[in-house]
């Protein structure tokens, strides 16, 4: 359609291969040398050409396609379809086999099996296979970390690879063998393997103040996780999120371009390397008990090891996405089932962060809807329901396994000493320690065994425990004497449902909690 | 008039496009013989006549976009 405005004709047209800032400056450029276009302007997100041409005439799309003929690009006065010119960033030129419709959810369906198959392997309590405390050997520190690598580890650090397959992706021209486009992955686990070795070797020898709190690396894991969303958006296609561009920024590819392009090669290596500040709930219980062992070399041994265990997981996830970005039709829905499965992982991470810093997760609201609590002030109706009082300290038993508290919620008196005796009916993997801001430091819990943590509340209000990743937790609610939880009580209901340790507490409230009495 | 060649490494080229627009752009500047950029070893060597000199074609370059520096 073209509009006559006096001597000059504006013609919008639809362009799809575009994939990048560089396309847009191309196709100007080029138009510019045709002596009567005035002007001519590319949109990268929206996908469109505006020329201005002299006279009444305009240029139909075919002469534009065969003008930039070898340049990748289709011209059309139609929308190339809704989802089609999906933009795919970081350059990897934009196939266009024909979409069929089925075609289209051929990629969630995908993500949706590996989902569920993620999720099912957690309830299965595959995550409690194996579980290590002090005195199990080396080895088992690789078996650990080779369960960790398919389950918890390969949300959150698999997520990590996938988003980032798709940027070291476009380092590499088409043609690049596999091996150099697998040349980042490589690295990165390297960098793992050798990051916790000698992280472990710190910990061993320096001990306690080196780690990061529960709350910190809960922060962390978050940040990184809205990251993820980021990018997972833009795998899907989702044009909005092409402003974000994940590069470095110029200055410091200017300072490092001498060694000519040096700075690209060596990222993944230390990306692995930071993982380390990046626990999943094995991560956790592996640092916690190379901190234990003292030695710099055990504390090494036990990490490297674990790391190790981690790299067939996700070398295989690193591997796959090469493969399957580097051909040309599978590339676009390969890259809509990462995007989507790097979306489910970071929501699946920040929901049980949240947990860990005491916030009310996904499965609390839900659960919170489920039993009709409207959110807001807990004021318990009627005479509170407190822990029986032994030897003017209030007591506070459960039993803990690896799916969940129970009993799960508690109401205490604010002031008084207060003992917590937790048997540990079967925890493994990250469960095997309860932390919460109601006392310092953590639980930490060996299978059979009770442990005692002594600690009194000073404020009242309601306080959830959880496991190293915030995936199994319950509730303390600290009451006044008015036997209210006070002003500015987190609404939260107890009913938190334990789901396992890595199970998904995302989607809806994952799984009935076993009877709980309280 | 004799032509010389200069090579400059232009480390954030990203994808197929940068080296064509660098080609483009180098070759429109009166004075540039040829312009032969790669992605793979991110550099772009150009010949040129006398009066063209190396400090205009690292500012064409990096009027694109990019950043552009000469390597022997």
């Amino acid at each position: 359609m073209s509009k006559n405005k006096g001597k000059t004709t504006l013609t919008k047209y639809f362009i799809k291969g575009l994939h990048c800032a560089s396309c847009e400056l191309i196709i100007e450029k080029k138009l510019k040398k045709i002596e009567d276009v005035v002007s001519a302007d590319v949109s990268l997100s929206k996908g469109t050409l505006l020329v201005v041409t002299k006279g009444n005439d305009s240029y139909s799309p075919e002469a534009f396609n065969d003008y930039f003929g070898e340049d990748g690009y289709t011209f059309s006065s139609k929308p190339f379809g809704v989802k089609k010119t999906g933009v795919v960033t970081a350059c990897s030129v934009d196939s266009d086999e024909s979409d069929t419709g089925s075609n289209k959810y051929q990629p969630f369906l995908i993500a949706g099996l590996f989902l569920m198959g993620f999720y099912i392997l957690q309830k299965t309590g595959l995550s409690s296979l194996i579980s290590v405390n002090a005195s199990s050997t080396l080895p088992v520190f690789f078996l650990f970390g080779l369960l960790a690598g398919v389950s918890s580890c390969a949300a959150l650090v698999g997520g990590l690879v996938l988003s980032m397959s798709k940027q070291w992706m476009s380092r590499y021209a088409d043609d690049d063998s596999m091996v150099t486009k697998s040349e980042p992955h490589i690295l990165f686990n390297i960098g793992r393997v050798a990051g916790y070795g000698l992280l472990g070797a710190v910990l061993g020898l320096v001990g306690n103040f080196f780690r990061l709190s529960p709350s910190f690396s809960a922060m962390l894991v978050i940040a990184v996780s809205i990251v993820m969303v980021l990018l997972g958006l833009q795998m899907i296609g989702v044009k909005a999120a092409n402003k974000f561009q994940f590069r470095l920024p110029k200055s410091v590819t200017r300072k490092v371009s001498d060694e000519n392009n040096y700075q690209g090669k060596l990222a993944p290596l230390f990306m692995g390397a930071l993982t380390f500040f990046l626990p999943c709930g094995f991560t956790v219980t592996a640092q916690a008990l190379a901190l234990a062992s003292g030695s710099p070399l055990q504390g090494a041994m036990i990490m490297g090891l674990f790391a190790l265990g981690t790299v067939p997981g996700l070398l295989a996830i690193g591997l796959g996405s090469t493969k399957m970005l580097a051909n040309k039709n599978t590339s676009k829905n390969f890259s809509t089932v990462a995007g989507l499965l790097v979306l489910a992982f970071s929501a699946f991470n920040i929901n049980s962060q949240l947990s860990v810093l005491g916030l009310s997760n996904a499965g609390d609201i839900i659960s919170g809807i489920g039993t009709k609590q409207v959110l807001g002030k807990t004021t318990t109706t009627g005479k509170a329901n407190f822990v029986p009082l032994v030897g003017g300290k209030q007591i506070i038993k459960l039993n803990a396994s690896a799916s969940g508290y129970s009993p799960n919620r508690f109401q205490i008196r604010v002031g008084v000493p207060t003992k917590m005796e937790v048997t540990d009916t079967g925890t493994s993997g990250c469960t095997n320690a309860i932390i919460s801001k109601l006392f310092e430091g953590q639980i930490d819990l060996t299978p059979g065994q009770v442990s005692i943590k002594e600690f009194t509340p000073n404020k009242a209000g309601v306080y959830k425990f959880t496991c190293w990743m915030g995936m199994v937790s319950g509730t303390i609610e600290v009451l006044d004497d008015a036997g209210s939880v006070g002003a500015d009580a987190l609404p939260v209901e107890s009913g938190a449902k334990g789901c396992g340790c890595g199970g998904g507490g995302g989607s809806g409230s994952c799984g009935a909690n076993k009877l709980s009495i309280n | 008039m004799s032509t010389k060649t200069i090579k400059f490494s232009v480390p954030d080229m990203h994808c197929e496009s940068c080296p064509k627009l660098i080609n483009i752009t180098l070759e429109e500047i009166p004075g540039v013989v040829s312009s032969n950029a790669s992605l793979k070893d991110k550099t772009v060597i150009v010949s040129h006549t006398e009066k063209v000199s190396p400090e205009l074609l690292i500012s064409a370059i990096e009027e694109t976009g990019y950043t552009a520096t000469i390597t022997k």
